[in-house]
Parts: C-alpha cells; structure tokens; sequence
C-alpha cells in the first residue's frame, strides 16, 4: 500500500530560470496582510509542480495548496529558499521520503532569518549607499544620478535572485548552513557597514544644509555665530540633529514624533531667524 | 489635463510592486525625472526629486515605521512643486506631508488584496496554476489604480492651486519657517540610516565620514565610497581568523 508517487521527471536549467523569473517580476504583486507573499511563491513554483506530476492531479493540487502558505522574506537574499523548495520537491517526485510538514516548515523557518540578512544587506547597505552617491549627482543636475540608480538596482535585485535561487537549489537543504556558517556574512555586513557609515557622515554635511542664523553685536562688533562655530566644529548643528534623531529612535520614539519634533524645531526656528 | 493624467499613470506603474516599478519610478529620483520630463523640465524634476530623496533615505520596504510614505511622496511632491515654481526646501516639506497622508494607500492596497489569496485557495483546489497566476497579476492592478492611481491624477490636477493659496496666505516669516524645515528633515533620513547601519565597534567610521567632509569640505559621494570600501577591505583583511562557535560540535558529523 505504500506506494511511493514516483514520477521520475528531472527539472532542467531553463525550469529554474523562469521560476526565477516568475518569481522576480510577479512575488509582491498582491502583497497583503493575509498572507503577504504566498500566491507570489505560488505562482513561482505552481509550473513546476504541475512539471513534476504530469499525470497525477491530486499530488498538483496538494502541491498548489502547501505553497498558498502564508509567506514573507526579503525577495532577493530569501530566494535562497525557493531553490531549496525547488530541489525538495524535485525529490519529493522522485520518490524520496520527504513529507509535505518538512517542505512547509523549513519555509516557516528560514524566512526569517534570510529576511533579517536581505533585508540588511539591500535595504541598510547596498542601496543607501549607491542612493547616496546617486543622489550627490542628482542633486547638481546630472542624469547620471537616475540612470546609475536604474542600472546598479535593477542589476542587483535580478543578480541576487538568480543567484539565491540557484545556490539554494544545488546546495539543496545545506544551503543556508553554509551561507551561516561560512562566516561570509559577517565579513559583508562589516564591510559594507564601514563603507556605509563613512559614506553617511559626508552626507550629513552634504544634505542637512541647515545653519546657524543668529548674530549679534556686542561693543560695536559684529558677531556672528557661525563664523565662530565654523572655526571649532563646522557643521556641528546638522551633526547634532543627526545625533539627537538617532538617538530618539533607538530608545524608542517613533519616527513619525521625531519627524514632527524637528519640523516644528525647524518652523519655529526659521521663523525666528535663529537657524536658516 | 493630460500631463495629470499621465502623472496618474506614472502612479500606477510605480505602485504595482514589481523590480520595474521599484526601481525604475518608485524612489523620489527617478520619480521626479519623469515627473519633470512630464511638464518639460526634467532637470529641475530631477533635482527636487533627489532632495525630496535624501529625507527618505532611511525609508524601508518591509513597511511598519516609516513615517511619510516613499511613492507619493516624490511623484506627488515633484508634480506639485514644479507646477508652482517652489523652492527645493519648500518641495521637500510638501512631498513629506503628502507622504504622511500617503500611508493609508499603502495600507488600503494591503488591506484590499487580501481578499487574493481566498480566491487563489479556490485555484489551487482545482489545480489551476493559470489562475493562480492571474489572481496574483491582474486584480490588484485595479487596487492600484484606485488607491494610488485616481488620488495622484487629483492631486496633480487641483494641487498647485491649493498649495499656491496657501502659500500666498503664509506671511514672510512663515515661509523662512518653511525654508528651514526642507533643510532639516533630511536629518530623518539619515539618522534612520544610521539606526539601521551603527555598529558600536565601526561608528568611529561615520566619525572619519563627518570629519572629513566637516573640516576638508570633500562631499563627493563616489569618491566617499571608494574609500569606505577600500577601508572595509582593510578592516577584515586585517581581523584574525575566527573559529565560529559551535563549530567544534561539528566533528561527530
């Protein structure tokens, strides 16, 4: 009676190509609070879970619905997990004694993590800092700025995708231990973040373009401020609102009061004329 | 009329959550440059874009604590300003309040398409790839356009004479506030970076950034990164090789 569903079908390079490219393009189009990006994973692996089971409807069925599963990762550095799922239910067809609760929970599991390392990776590191510079040649003008930022994004997002959804394949259920353990992300995240943060403390003088407006005159002589300040610290003030910013998220304020606390900092202070 | 309608199209691409729309409209740069090519001035689109940019520089996509929101912010932001002649700072502190009310777009999108995936169940019980596929392409499409698509043809359209009232209304010393507050905010962005990047062991490096920029006036930003990257590779190259813990434990495999 237990017969093994054996199918014996192998999935080929071009397979994995356009499951990349399904999930690339469709994973967050209907993005929702339900299930966040369970018919993106779906739609990704749907074709070849009915590749895999040409004459059994039922197993396609059970495929389609273990992927309609609430998921969420980052999508380029998460894809790690789609080749892994690719390779499992490859295997699965094949015979192998790998259940539907081993696919589901090695999903459930690893989308965290990788979503912790996407997301540090694309959202704290790379893109700031190629916005960074980016933005330092929009700013004067250039239409070097968009189209750099065009290249280097579309680039990166479609590189890592191919590449996560690949490695996870061949790697099969190693794959995240070795990225894990390999010590290799530790060395990016140093890496970048050194080179993120240098890249930050120019842009405090870069964008935060305000001074201090006050002057004086004291005994006949014109005092102004910030020519003074200029002279111990220049650009203490944007310095000091960075840090005082920072600060206030870390022990917990939400953004949006920091947000409005500078605002009014700002309109009262212009109104003034102490700042400008 | 048709340059508001194509800023509504321009919405709608820019909110249909794929690489294309992220990369290629969402970010205030490159929002603004087509916004500007929309009303004939794209250097001066680019250019309020890349300001409105630099106070979003913290935003991130996994959504929850971002306080203005990213799309609106500088398609809507760069339509309006370059339609009334503002300031960059003045453009800045427009596109952040519309991105404040922006918010509930992005959370009615969310909200709306979460009916999808009961629907997708109903395909996957039938084994309809296709039609799985379909549910996760084409309704939401028309969620975009209601929630962000519509209000940005609108905002497009009646806007600059709402904000060009106001502005009209705003004494003097209202609108030297206002200057001020576009300076500010960017302090937002950065400082949400810096939530996101400061590592107590590499924060002497934002120090070295700020110094050298503070005291020698280098802000060239290219420039910036090849150094901080060459400063990154010394840094690792020059670490001990670490034994991971627990790795020991992997002898009796």
């Amino acid at each position: 009676m237990a017969e093994k569903v054996e199918t014996g079908v192998s999935l080929t390079s071009k397979d994995i190509e356009m499951a990349t490219l399904r999930w690339w393009l469709m994973s967050h189009l209907s993005y929702n609070y339900q299930r966040m990006q369970a018919g993106g994973f779906a739609s990704m692996i749907g074709p070849i879970i009915q590749k895999l089971y040409p004459d059994k409807p039922e197993e396609v069925i059970a495929g389609l619905k273990r992927h309609m599963m609430f998921f969420n990762t980052e999508p380029r550095w998460g894809a790690v997990i789609h080749g892994i799922t690719i390779a499992l239910e490859e295997q699965k067809a094949k015979g192998e004694d790998i259940s539907e609760e081993t696919i589901i929970d090695l999903k459930s599991s690893l989308m965290g993590p990788l979503a912790g390392i996407g997301d540090t990776i694309s959202g704290a590191l790379y893109k700031p800092v190629l916005l960074g510079i980016c933005l330092g040649w929009a700013s004067t003008g250039s239409f070097l700025g968009p189209l750099a930022f065009a290249i280097g994004m579309i680039g990166y997002d479609y590189t890592i995708t191919r590449l996560s959804i690949r490695k996870g394949y061949q790697l099969g259920t190693t794959a995240v231990t070795t990225i894990l353990e390999g010590g290799l992300f530790k060395k990016l995240t140093t890496f970048f973040s050194i080179m993120g943060l240098f890249v930050l403390g120019i842009m405090v003088c870069k964008f935060i373009t305000v001074d201090i407006a006050l002057q004086t005159v004291i005994a006949g002589k014109k005092i102004v401020f910030k020519e003074l300040l200029d002279q111990i610290v220049p650009k203490a003030l944007p310095l000091l609102l960075t840090i005082v910013s920072w600060r206030a998220i870390m022990k917990g304020h939400r953004v949006i009061n920091v947000l409005l606390s500078l605002f009014a900092f700002a309109l009262i202070g212009g109104a003034l004329g102490i700042i400008k | 009329m048709i340059q508001a309608v194509f800023v509504g199209l321009l919405a709608w691409a820019q909110s249909s959550s794929n690489p294309i729309g992220w990369w290629l409209i969402r970010e205030p740069l490159m929002a603004g440059f087509w916004v500007g090519l929309i009303y004939g001035k794209p250097m001066e689109g680019l250019i309020i874009g890349a300001a409105i940019n630099v106070a979003f520089l913290g935003w991130n996509s996994t959504g929850g604590a971002n306080p203005s929101d990213l799309y609106s912010a500088g398609l809507l932001g760069t339509a309006v300003a370059i339609q009334s002649n503002m300031s960059t700072e003045q453009a800045v502190v427009v596109a952040v309040s519309i991105g404040v009310i922006g918010n509930y777009a992005w959370i009615l999108f969310m909200s709306i398409n979460s009916m999808v995936p009961s629907i997708q169940d109903k395909y996957a019980e039938k084994g309809d790839v296709r039609g799985i596929m379909l549910m996760q392409a084409l309704p939401s499409q028309a969620v975009v356009i209601l929630v962000r698509g519509i209000p940005a043809f609108l905002a497009a359209f009646y806007g600059p004479t709402v904000i060009d009232g106001l502005l009209a209304s705003v004494p003097a010393w209202g609108i030297a506030g206002f200057n001020t507050v576009g300076k500010v905010l960017p302090a937002v962005g950065v400082a949400m970076l810096l939530k996101y990047m400061a590592r107590k062991d590499l924060l002497v490096f934002f120090g070295l950034g700020f110094a050298v920029s503070a005291y020698m006036g280098m802000n060239n930003l290219l420039f910036a990164a090849l150094i901080g990257a060459a400063m990154g590779y010394i840094y690792i190259s020059l670490q001990p090789k670490e034994v991971p813990a627990g790795m020991s434990e992997e002898d009796e495999i």
